[in-house]
């Protein structure tokens, strides 16, 4: 932007990322070519490395394996029709799929289109060799998860609550104070703090 | 925009969290839209580090079946044969003939229709692409890196890579691969393993065209190198590279 401070551009925080989740992320950026060109094999592909993370997502804040399973079919679909669409500028593939499966299923929370006490259509179809990453996959996703819980592990037990609230709930700030009961201006701070603090986390704990 | 991107530092993480109410929201978001070369970087990072906090749910994995179901779906969605009984046969035929005397004219039409549709999106997603690299060509503090190949009489590789905004390789005249296999950009650190930066396949005449956000820095790297990679990449490089460029 016209007019910003130099040291302002400079001021480049650290990935969070590891960088063999980076690596991995970044191969996920084939599959979504190959489903833009309509390629049903880079959408099997890609819900094979990526559906435990998005399901594991949805489920934490449905806390309802048929809804999650709604959410997660939601989120696959509507990468088959816009992943033409996708800008690797604003997010990367795995941030992308978590943030659609965060809003759908915050979504479905909100306009109470939850079915908690429906069993799942689902359930009993057993086929435990389709579906699943391969272990290499697994591996990656598991280490970085193990990472990310490490650093969240670091916050102040306020600030974790929070930011997962905030995140899993899908609260704004305003109603993440009346749910908590404290003022506006200690939420905004326990958001702000511990988010640095995570980034600071992240970064240093690379590897 | 009245307020100065520095102001908005503060914002970017609560935005990308989705804590923000009103008028703060709009106020970025419309501003984002403009495309600022400052603030949507930004706001990527501060994406990126919010969407880490999903990894910390409890991993589950949902059942075999949602697979099958997904692709049920989306098969069930492509064009389909009609099953008709016989007897339909000699209705359609009827209906055939009468549709190709009054139809041809409408056919031609819609075809013409959607592939002017398909050119259309196809130009826009040029379009996106093109804008983005010229963003990061046009950036402050954007950096040049000339790949040579090791082999002779190979084409050279540029790369345009910019802290904030991005990374963007050209390439020309470049060797085709059989389709198993694809092209995977390396950021070499100077400490430490390579670190993809993506995959690329030229297109027609050997032209590739690459945009990317590498995990490093600039000043962290020591070479930029490509290397020719079984189809969807590798977490490392499995082949020797085929260009390098050090970064000075």
């Amino acid at each position: 932007m016209a007019g910003a401070d130099p040291a302002f551009h400079d001021r480049k925080p650290e990935s969070t990322a590891s960088a063999e989740f980076a690596a991995w992320d970044s191969t996920l950026e084939t599959c979504v070519r190959q489903i833009a060109n309509g390629a049903q094999q880079g959408l099997a592909a890609l819900y094979d490395r990526t559906s435990s993370l998005v399901y594991s997502v949805a489920l934490q804040i449905l806390r309802d394996p048929a809804d999650a399973e709604e959410v997660t079919l939601d989120v696959y679909l509507q990468v088959w029709r816009s992943a033409a669409k996708f800008d690797p500028a604003r997010a990367s593939v795995s941030t992308w799929l978590v943030m659609l499966a965060r809003s759908r299923a915050v979504d479905r929370l909100r306009s109470g289109m939850t079915r908690k006490s429906r069993e799942s259509a689902l359930e009993g179809v057993a086929d435990p060799a389709s579906g699943e990453a391969a272990p290499d996959q697994q591996t990656i996703l598991k280490l970085e998860q193990r990472r990310v819980r490490a650093a969240m592990a670091t916050l102040e037990p306020e600030q974790r609550r929070t930011i997962e609230l905030a995140f899993f709930g899908g609260l704004t700030h305003s109603e993440l104070a009346k749910k908590l009961g404290q003022p506006l201006g200690t939420v905004k701070t326990r958001i702000r703090l511990g988010l640095m603090k995570l980034r600071q986390a992240l970064s240093g704990a690379e590897g | 925009m009245a307020t100065g991107c520095e102001l908005l530092e503060e914002h970017y993480e609560p935005f990308a969290l989705g804590v923000l109410e009103g008028s703060e929201r709009a106020e970025i978001q419309a501003h984002l839209d403009e495309g600022c070369p400052v603030c949507v970087p930004a706001v990527r990072r501060a994406s990126e580090l919010v969407g880490r906090v999903a990894l910390a749910s409890p991993e589950a994995v949902p059942p075999a079946a949602l697979r099958r179901k997904l692709l049920a779906t989306i098969q069930a969605q492509q064009p389909k044969r009609l099953r008709l009984p016989v007897w339909s046969w000699a209705v359609a035929a009827a209906l055939a003939i009468a549709c190709l005397v009054l139809g041809a004219g409408i056919r031609e039409r819609n075809r013409e229709l959607a592939q002017l549709s398909r050119l259309n999106d196809e130009l826009q997603d040029r379009d996106a692409t093109y804008r983005r690299a010229l963003a990061i060509l046009s950036a402050p503090g954007t950096r040049s890196v000339a790949l040579a190949a090791v082999a002779p009489a190979s084409p050279q590789v540029n790369a345009y890579w910019n802290e904030i905004a991005g990374l963007v390789l050209t390439g020309r005249h470049m060797p085709a691969l059989p389709p198993n296999r694809t092209y995977q950009l390396w950021v070499v650190p100077k400490k430490g393993n390579p670190v993809s930066a993506g995959t690329f396949e030229p297109g027609a005449q050997g032209l590739a065209l690459l945009i990317s956000r590498p995990a490093a820095k600039p000043a962290e790297a020591a070479a930029l190198a490509i290397t020719d990679e079984p189809a969807g990449g590798r977490p490392q490089p499995t082949t020797k590279p085929i260009w390098v460029g050090p970064l000075g």
